[in-house]
């Protein structure tokens, strides 16, 4: 069992900890509001939707840093407040005290700058981009990687570990992902319950100790190796795995054909 | 008088919220949050409080004061309040000639 995973604090119960998508700012609005944005979070919690609210806030704090900078009268008051407050990140924003809206145009670009040159845009269009796709592939990704407890044909199912057979008895037969589960001396093998051959669904016949094709006879052993019939190859497997909680896991998404069976291919549940 | 709030775009109407709850008084982040939510009924989320808090300081609308703790609390300058009285009129003006015309069509 691999219990070492289970040190990963799951984020999702503390939200005033972890902070989504505070990175994302861009450097003078963290200098500014980080210290104070970090103690809201902590007293309001927010909802799934709100945390994409953030997303959504840090990418338009980026993509248009016109729209919230703050007028030259109003820095003095920002660098006074800013030291008295103390933010938790200690300030390349010295800066924003310079370079003034009119400033000169020439000047090497700071870190704190505001002004809004070309270069900036780009950059904050680029990041803004990037942001985006990110976000999408973080959602994607999500999920993707999450096990599907409803366990629709295609996904990660999650196998309770009291219907995994007794080593020799007969398979467990899993509807929604499409595959038999049966433990052999080896391991546990998920089987796609296609037939190889022309994939019709295949049957397990307790009588026999093996799977028979009723389409055109073919027939398999418990390892899914062809015994005799038309079929090309073995029975495909599935790939079977634990996850960080413990749970058993067959990948209905992760099929692979194989030309014989092989002890690695048995998963051992420990 | 043009005031430059509409250029708030969809940032207008929580704008309006949290300059009407910086009206009765100081507060910070978490207790305006609050006060909308009792008074108006709407939740503002943290990001876009924050981004129109951004937008509203930028404007000289509200200024922030000295933090407390970690908790900075904001207040309506007078400038603030002077954008937050014209949009209310303008508002009051709009009910009043709605609710005229509903009363004149039975």
């Amino acid at each position: 069992m691999t219990n070492n995973q289970h040190q990963i604090p799951n984020s999702d119960e503390q939200p005033g900890r972890t902070i989504p998508w505070l990175w994302l700012f861009p450097q003078a609005w963290r200098t500014r509001y980080e210290a104070e944005f970090r103690a809201l979070l902590e007293d309001c919690s927010p909802t799934a939707r709100e945390r994409f609210d953030i997303l959504f806030s840090a990418l338009d704090a980026r993509v248009r840093p016109q729209a919230w900078a703050i007028e030259e009268r109003d820095r003095q008051l920002v660098l006074q407040t800013s030291t008295a407050g103390g933010p938790a990140i200690p300030a390349p924003g010295t800066k924003l005290t310079v370079g003034g809206s009119g400033g000169v145009r020439q000047q090497p670009e700071e870190p704190g700058e505001r002004r809004f040159t070309r270069r900036t845009f780009l950059r904050n269009a680029i990041l803004g981009g990037v942001g985006v796709l990110a976000a999408g592939g973080a959602v994607a990704g999500a999920n993707y990687g999450w096990p599907n407890t409803t366990g629709a044909f295609g996904k990660q199912i999650i196998v309770p570990l009291e219907l995994v057979p007794d080593p020799g008895a007969a398979p467990f037969k899993h509807n929604d992902g499409k595959f038999w589960l049966i433990n052999n001396e080896d391991g546990l093998l998920a089987l796609y319950w296609k037939c190889p051959h022309l994939g019709c669904t295949v049957p397990w016949e307790d009588a026999a100790n093996e799977f028979h094709c009723p389409c055109h006879q073919s027939v398999y052993d418990r390892n899914g190796v062809r015994l005799s019939g038309p079929a090309p190859r073995p029975m495909d497997l599935m790939a079977v795995h634990l996850d960080d909680a413990g749970n058993l896991i067959v990948d209905s998404g992760a099929i692979s054909e194989r030309d014989a069976y092989r002890r690695e291919q048995a998963f051992q549940v420990g | 008088m043009e005031t430059g709030f509409a250029e708030l775009g969809r940032f207008a109407e929580p704008g309006l919220l949290i300059l009407v709850s910086l009206a009765g008084g100081e507060k910070h982040g978490y207790a305006m949050m609050q006060d909308i939510e009792q008074t108006c009924g709407a939740r503002i989320g943290p990001g876009t409080l924050y981004a129109v808090l951004a937008r509203l300081e930028g404007r000289g609308w509200i200024e922030s004061l000295p933090a407390s703790e970690r908790r900075k609390p904001y207040r309506l300058t007078a400038a603030g309040a002077l954008v937050l009285r014209e949009q209310l009129s303008g508002m009051t003006q709009l009910a009043a000639t709605g609710l005229q015309r509903l009363a004149a069509t039975p």
